[in-house]
């Protein structure tokens, strides 16, 4: 009787499934926690987005000057439309541009909130990494 | 004992709870050890492979990222890692060929039984099957004993899923040869009737 590949493949299925698995030593998960006892941590780091906060000064820095390129604009315009109009540039300067373009300084609030957002970086990375290794 | 998915032991052991991989170890161990077992035919060896497994398996878990179980992700440290062990040692492997040229060992010709009991039928196939080739041992040890699918098992050896299957296919035939004559009790119409 010619025995067809499915017969062949349940009696065979049937014979290696009564083998059943095979046994490791007693203590093989043991010994596997105690190498893994060995290793360094592993756990994933936490992301965190407290650097975003250095961009608040820098991005108000920006804009502050974005303002004062537009103001600066219009000033232009003054300057240039009373040069034109025959006043001398000297005192068209003088009646046109305010005192804050005269000189430029830049705002010690920002410089410090920058410092401060680095400061505070730093300190969460010494910390995170203390509590890591202890 | 019960066990949860594995996802479940992952995330508590990258979230610092190393002791949670002590679960996916026991849920494991004997398949790992099996498939170990069936490549390199040497308990203490498997063994060890086993364990490396393990810990290799643990070492890169950050990069695990869920796309296939983690059962296979770790048979495919296994599965390499013996295959390496088996290139290094060189060990004789013994084909069916050989086989059918072979005289029979005593077991075999002096057990011209009537009825095998279930222990000799099992101590039988396991020498027919110690008898193929590394990759097929595995092969029917990842597909018949872990029931993985024809796609875990490419992914866990890097054949094609054409292979596996003409792999399977031969391996079946192999042993139905080795085996046939020896099961004078378990007749074809039993397996006839059941389809």
């Amino acid at each position: 009787m010619k025995t067809n590949d499915k017969t062949i493949e349940a009696l065979i299925a049937g014979k290696i499934k009564n083998l059943g698995l095979d046994e490791p030593s007693a203590e093989f998960t043991l010994k596997v926690m105690q190498v893994i006892a060995e290793q360094p941590a592993i756990s994933v780091k936490q992301r965190n987005f407290w650097w975003l906060l250095a961009l608040i000064p820098i991005l108000v820095g920006i804009g502050w000057y974005i303002l004062l390129i537009l103001k600066l604009t219009g000033y232009i315009t003054r300057l240039w439309e009373s040069i034109v109009s025959g006043i001398q540039p000297y005192v068209a300067a003088i009646i046109s541009l305010p005192d804050q373009f005269k000189s430029i300084k830049i705002s010690p609030l920002l410089f410090i909130g920058f410092v401060a957002i680095i400061m505070l970086l730093t300190i969460e990375e010494l910390y995170s990494r203390a509590k890591h290794t202890s | 004992m019960e066990f949860r998915d594995d996802t479940y032991y992952i995330n508590q052991v990258l979230q610092g709870n190393v002791n949670a991989f002590s679960y996916l170890v026991e849920k494991h161990k004997r398949m790992a050890y099996t498939l170990a077992l069936k490549l390199v035919r040497v308990p203490e060896d498997a063994e060890e492979i086993a364990q490396d497994g393990f810990v290799k398996a643990y070492q890169s878990l950050k990069e695990f990222r869920g796309h296939s179980k983690f059962s296979t992700w770790l048979y495919t440290i296994i599965y390499h890692t013996s295959i390496s062990r088996l290139r290094r040692k060189q060990l004789e492997i013994i084909s069916i060929d050989d086989y059918q040229n072979r005289t029979f060992d005593v077991y075999e010709s002096d057990h011209f039984l009537t009825q095998f009991t279930i222990e000799e039928q099992n101590t039988l196939v396991r020498s027919a099957i110690d008898r193929l080739p590394d990759d097929e041992r595995a092969l029917i040890t990842l597909y018949y004993l872990n029931e993985c699918s024809v796609k875990e098992i490419t992914s866990i050896t890097g054949d094609s899923e054409t292979n596996v299957k003409t792999k399977l296919f031969r391996i079946r035939k192999k042993l139905w040869e080795m085996l046939k004559y020896r099961f004078k009790d378990q007749t074809i119409e039993q397996y006839e009737d059941k389809r």
